[in-house]
């Protein structure tokens, strides 16, 4: 009878969401804002109760954001929607100013202390397309112009749009005297600078007209005042002061020789930076149609040049100028009128965050963005916090786990004399009491050590070493930017940061190198080796197929001649040429890469990969993309050798998928392959379904074209060996182009997720829907053993689908299933919501077999634990897995198995990253966290009392009854 | 303690029969009022076995309506009261069968040669054992409503095994 309160104890906290004691040690979240595209700018907060100053930025992840500039952490920001490009950034008192969209027509106004929105208002877009952008703020008034290419709004409280008459004159600056508006464009082609001045208020045109330029100026700084340009080819500065009257006189400056004027972003004060082709530069001020040098930087002993300047609080104006050292440190100078030139260098490795591409200057602090996305903050030479972005556009993932910690894994068993080993277990036994006291400890306290339990984001500390549960793992991840990461899934923590290298491409600006597959195959001793496969691309649109082999743990290459950390990751050149595609033997350690003419190559390059390749090569189908005239399509290959043409395999097609016309392939979506813990789904009458198991099924995802007629979007559920449709479904779209169809794949279980706008008719609904799909075999108790059949079995059609549809709340970016070790834990739906939560859908929701109309018997409710059918998924906040955090833009959910069957670790990427832990079918492999420890062995403890005192007395007992009976 | 009815004590042919009485028994009353009573013939006294026998025999199915409320009693669920009595139905009949001949001894007729046999009674050993299978029967029936007996395919489904299709899609 004591079992049952422990029955109870241990049933009573079923984990049926996050609980707030779990977040952040349990899951951890990075909220990004996505590579700069420009310098930030920085802000002083006017207000006072809120000190410090604030870092604007536009991003690349079309994001407008706030960084604090103490510690680096978000204030705000406000993610622009998909066509909704942010195009320019203005900031101007506590007011922040982006133009976006279309055109960039749209004006949207925040307040830059808490990110707001003031107002949001839509402009008059130009006929063609936007060239030149800028804002000018009145000062006062709270109004500002707006200069989109040939038109200029006002917006406050009076409106007028100024369109110009000659709309070939682009215009591209806007400056606001107190006499006039006026906007300022340069046409190469015509070799002429177009001016255009406006009344401020009432929007009327004083003058429009337009000057004679050299025609190799093709750029200028606007200043206070004046126009300023270089013509290089008399190398002379040329100057222009704006007056309303437009009638001021080109004037020149050819004393020195001039290599370009910059924009340092004071226009206010009149400064600016012209370049001088000997190496030195002068910060110059433009004032009262004069310009004057007010300071001169020697010329720097390394290349590349960022000039910037600022403001500080005071308002006092600042002008740095940062170039890379001949020993390649950074180095920056700052001057600012009447102190002494402040000259700092630091250490910027470019092996982790490539070169500066841009600088933004406040006071004596500096923020410099880089090539690979980082953003860092420097305070003379001391980095006071840095942050990764190119996070933000992490294109592949990979989870890696960790090797057994060193004690376990080095026991050598084989070989070992019996000496060694006594004196191996000699060794081993001087930690035993330590080991006893921590038992005892931990037995009586019932406190695990925390290590083993919980492994928690707070506790860096612990070396990097596989805990008792495998929640520690490396996640490798490749960003667009050409940097990889290896993060703790612990704690999120960046273990180390590599760049990829350019290689040949390098030469010359302006090379790529994108990751395209990464792959984690074994390595030396029981580690793991992630393979990373990338291509470069040249300037010259030149493409060849790199590959990386990096040691998770470290990020070093495991190729001997490039261990040095220090330097970029180069890798090795596998293919010259485009990569088609990339495949992991089964069972091996080999990948096959094939080329833009179908030739197989096998990596490691060795004769075994060769001689597997060629075991497994008549077995082989490889299904694939392929780019037609008319769009991607879907194609079978097989692998066939022919010694007279190649020495290569060549993979050759086998079959095509056949789709109605006007449908296109939007995506192929690869099946989860795990572990198949049961064969069946065993229904309440105990009969079963057989899944139909078939491992060369994947999906494939059409979409339709604009024509009237054109197919819907398609889901086809395809057998990769002969290209037969298992499944099939068209769906509809927000319409027949715009195909937003999310689907998974797992075992015998296909769900995918799309937007239903034609629900017009009486008792429909627009909106999303969720639909589950399982394959059986057949009906109840037929079998054809699908998982081992060939594919060119007649059986191997025999598909029995069940379905059914639901109503989803939401539209999602990403699908993915859970995956655990063994796979019998059940496998919940993880989906990222448009409102930028991710969610679990649990199993037990999307089972076809629910009933309509009807209760679920007792058997069926026992057994398959069916609900029955409801039309709506319900949205429920505790099958929120994010918490309240924002994962924004997800574009991918990766899931990997812990070495807890009942838990899988499941990693978001997208604009943020997040990771956490679910436990689909709850943990039960690990006891409570509140499990009463201290009753169990209280109550044990008294049961042994009551036994020693008890024994004796039914002894005398006994032997009394003997007597007297 | 529990008390039985020593049957043996009728019989001529006891060993007890041979004892001395106690000390200080007087026989002779005892004779006297045995003398009185008309001892019975040893046939009747087989005959009153072989009923007592049947009796027994038939104990197992007289049982049963009230095992089978209290089945009905105890539930549909696997819990450790239901479960209780089901063991106890499915392991009863095996006990009594096994201890069938030692149980049916004592009503052996006088002119049995081996009282253990088991041709000795052996019509109310048949009955008996099924009686005993009506048991097991029912015991096995509720085990079925539990869902604790493998009819199904499902109960086999985890011993099926598949091996590695021939031909492999790589994606």
């Amino acid at each position: 009878m004591f079992f049952l309160p422990f029955a109870l104890l241990l049933c009573s906290r079923l984990a049926l969401a996050i609980h707030e004691s779990d977040v952040g040690i349990i899951d951890w979240h990075k909220k990004l804002i996505g590579v700069p595209l420009t310098a930030p700018v920085f802000h002083h907060l006017a207000k006072n109760e809120t000190p410090g100053s604030l870092l604007l930025v536009p991003t690349a992840s079309n994001v407008l954001a706030a960084l604090n500039t103490t510690d680096g952490s978000v204030a705000w920001r406000y993610v622009f929607g998909a066509g909704d490009d942010i195009a320019s950034l203005h900031v101007e008192g506590d007011v922040v100013v982006a133009l976006s969209g279309k055109g960039a027509s749209m004006l949207r106004s925040f307040d830059a202390p808490t990110g707001l929105i003031l107002f949001e208002k839509r402009l008059d877009a130009p006929t063609t397309g936007p060239t030149g952008i800028d804002v000018a703020f009145e000062p006062n008034t709270g109004a500002l112009f707006a200069l989109n290419t040939h038109l200029i709004s006002r917006v406050g409280e009076v409106h007028w749009t100024w369109d110009a008459e000659d709309k070939t004159q682009p215009y591209s600056k806007l400056v606001h005297t107190g006499a006039a508006l006026y906007a300022v464009g340069i046409l190469q082609q015509t070799a002429s600078l177009h001016l255009a001045a406006i009344n401020p208020v009432t929007g009327a045109q004083i003058h429009v007209t337009w000057k004679h330029l050299p025609p190799s100026v093709s750029s200028f700084v606007v200043t206070n005042d004046t126009v300023i340009w270089v013509d290089h080819s008399t190398e002379g500065l040329g100057f222009l002061q704006l007056v309303p009257t437009l009638r001021s006189n080109i004037r020149t400056e050819k004393t020195q020789r001039w290599l370009e004027v910059v924009d340092v972003d004071l226009r206010d004060k009149g400064l600016f930076v012209g370049a001088l082709t000997n190496g030195e530069a002068k910060v110059l001020r433009a004032q009262g149609g004069v310009i004057e040098a007010i300071h001169t930087f020697p010329a720097n002993d390394g290349p590349q040049a960022l000039f910037a300047g600022g403001l500080d609080k005071a308002g006092e104006p600042f002008v740095a100028r940062l170039w890379t050292t001949a020993s390649n440190l950074t180095a920056v100078s700052i001057f600012s009128p009447g102190k002494d030139v402040l000259t700092a260098t630091f250490p910027l490795h470019a092996h982790k965050h490539g070169i500066v591409s841009h600088l933004a200057l406040d006071g004596t602090r500096l923020v410099i963005t880089t090539s690979t996305g980082a953003v860092q903050l420097w305070e003379q030479d001391q980095l006071v916090w840095g942050r990764e972005e190119s996070l933000a556009t992490i294109n592949r993932a990979a989870f890696v786990e960790l090797p057994l910690p060193e004690r376990v894994a080095r026991v050598n068993l084989e070989g070992e004399s019996f000496v060694s080993r006594l004196t191996r277990q000699i060794g081993d036994a001087k930690d035993f009491p330590a080991y006893a006291a921590a038992f005892a400890q931990r037995f009586v306290t019932g406190a695990p050590p925390r290590e083993e339990v919980v492994v928690s984001v707070h506790d860096h500390t612990a070396s990097l070493g596989r805990d008792a549960f495998g929640f520690r793992q490396v996640l490798v991840t490749a960003t667009a930017y050409g940097s990889v990461f290896g993060l703790d899934t612990a704690s999120g923590v960046v273990l180390w940061t590599r760049v990829l290298g350019l290689g040949w491409a390098g030469e010359g600006v302006g090379g790529t190198v994108k990751p395209v597959k990464i792959f984690v195959v074994d390595g030396e001793g029981d580690g793991k080796d992630v393979v990373l496969i990338a291509q470069r691309t040249a300037t010259n649109t030149l493409v060849d197929t790199v590959l990386f082999r990096i040691d998770p743990l470290t990020g070093a290459s495991v190729s001997p001649a490039e261990e040095n950390t220090e330097r970029l990751l180069e890798g090795t050149d596998v293919i010259a040429g485009p990569l088609t595609e990339a495949f992991l033997l089964p069972g091996s350690d080999v990948i096959i890469l094939i080329d833009e003419y179908f030739q197989v190559t096998p990596y490691p390059d060795t004769e075994a990969s060769a001689a597997l390749v060629a075991r497994h090569a008549p077995n082989l189908y490889l299904p694939f993309l392929e780019k037609f005239s008319d769009g991607p399509r879907v194609v079978g290959h097989a692998l066939k050798l022919d010694p007279n043409l190649s020495d290569k395999y060549v993979a050759h097609r086998t079959w095509g998928l056949r789709l109605p016309l006007g449908a296109t392939v939007k995506e192929v979506v690869k099946p989860h392959v795990g572990p198949v813990a049961s064969l069946g789904k065993v229904l309440g009458n105990r009969t079963t379904l057989y899944k139909y198991l078939n491992p060369r099924m994947f999906v494939v995802l059409t979409k339709g074209t604009d024509a009237v007629d054109a197919p819907g979007c398609g889901v086809y559920v395809v057998d990769g060996a002969k290209g037969s449709v298992l499944y099939s479904a068209v769906v509809p779209g927000a319409s027949t182009a715009d195909c937003d169809v999310h689907a998974t794949l797992t075992e015998n279980w296909l769900v995918y997720h799309y937007y239903d706008g034609d629900g017009t008719r009486e008792g429909e609904t627009k909106g999303w829907r969720l639909v589950t799909v399982e394959l059986y075999e057949g009906g109840l108790d037929e079998k054809t053993q699908s998982s081992d059949m060939s594919a060119f079995s007649v059986d191997s059609m025999q598909v029995e689908a069940l379905e059914q549809s639901y109503i989803f709340a939401h539209g999602i970016t990403a699908i993915t299933t859970t995956s655990t070790k063994f796979g019998i834990s059940s496998k919940d739906i993880i989906v990222a919501t448009h409102n930028n939560k991710i969610h679990a859908i649990p199993r037990r929701m999307l089972n076809p077999r629910r009933p309509k109309d009807r209760k679920p018997t007792a058997e069926e409710q026992q057994e398959e634990q069916l609900i029955p059918y409801d039309v709506l998924i319900p949205e429920d906040p505790r099958r929120t897995i994010s918490h309240n955090y924002e994962v924004a833009q997800t574009r991918n959910i990766i899931t990997s198995p812990a070495l807890l069957e009942s838990t899988s670790l499941v990693f978001a990427y997208g604009l943020d990253v997040f990771l956490t832990r679910v436990a689909p079918s709850s943990t039960f492999d690990i006891l409570n966290k509140n499990f009463n420890k201290a009753q169990l062995v209280l109550t044990i403890s008294g049961l042994a009392v009551g036994i020693f005192i008890a024994k004796p007395m039914v002894r005398r007992k006994r032997l009394r009854e003997r007597w007297y009976n | 303690m529990s008390k039985s009815l020593e049957y043996s004590t009728l019989e001529s042919a006891s060993k007890w029969r041979n004892l001395p009485p106690p000390p200080g028994f007087s026989k002779s009353t005892s004779s006297r009022t045995g003398a009185k009573t008309s001892a019975p013939p040893p046939e009747a006294y087989n005959a009153i076995k072989e009923k007592r026998a049947m009796d027994f025999a038939t104990a197992p199915a007289k049982s049963l309506p009230m095992q089978a409320f209290m089945l009905y009693m105890s539930g549909g669920g696997v819990q450790i009261f239901s479960m209780g009595i089901v063991f106890m139905l499915l392991l009863s009949p095996f006990k009594n069968l096994v201890g069938m001949n030692d149980a049916f001894a004592q009503f052996a007729p006088t002119t049995a040669k081996n009282p253990k046999a088991l041709t000795t009674l052996i019509l109310q050993k048949l009955v008996y054992i099924a009686c005993n299978l009506l048991t097991l029967g029912v015991g096995l029936w509720k085990c079925r409503s539990m869902g604790l007996l493998p009819l199904g395919t499902g109960d086999w489904l985890a011993f099926e095994t598949r091996g590695i299709a021939q031909e492999i899609t790589l994606f």
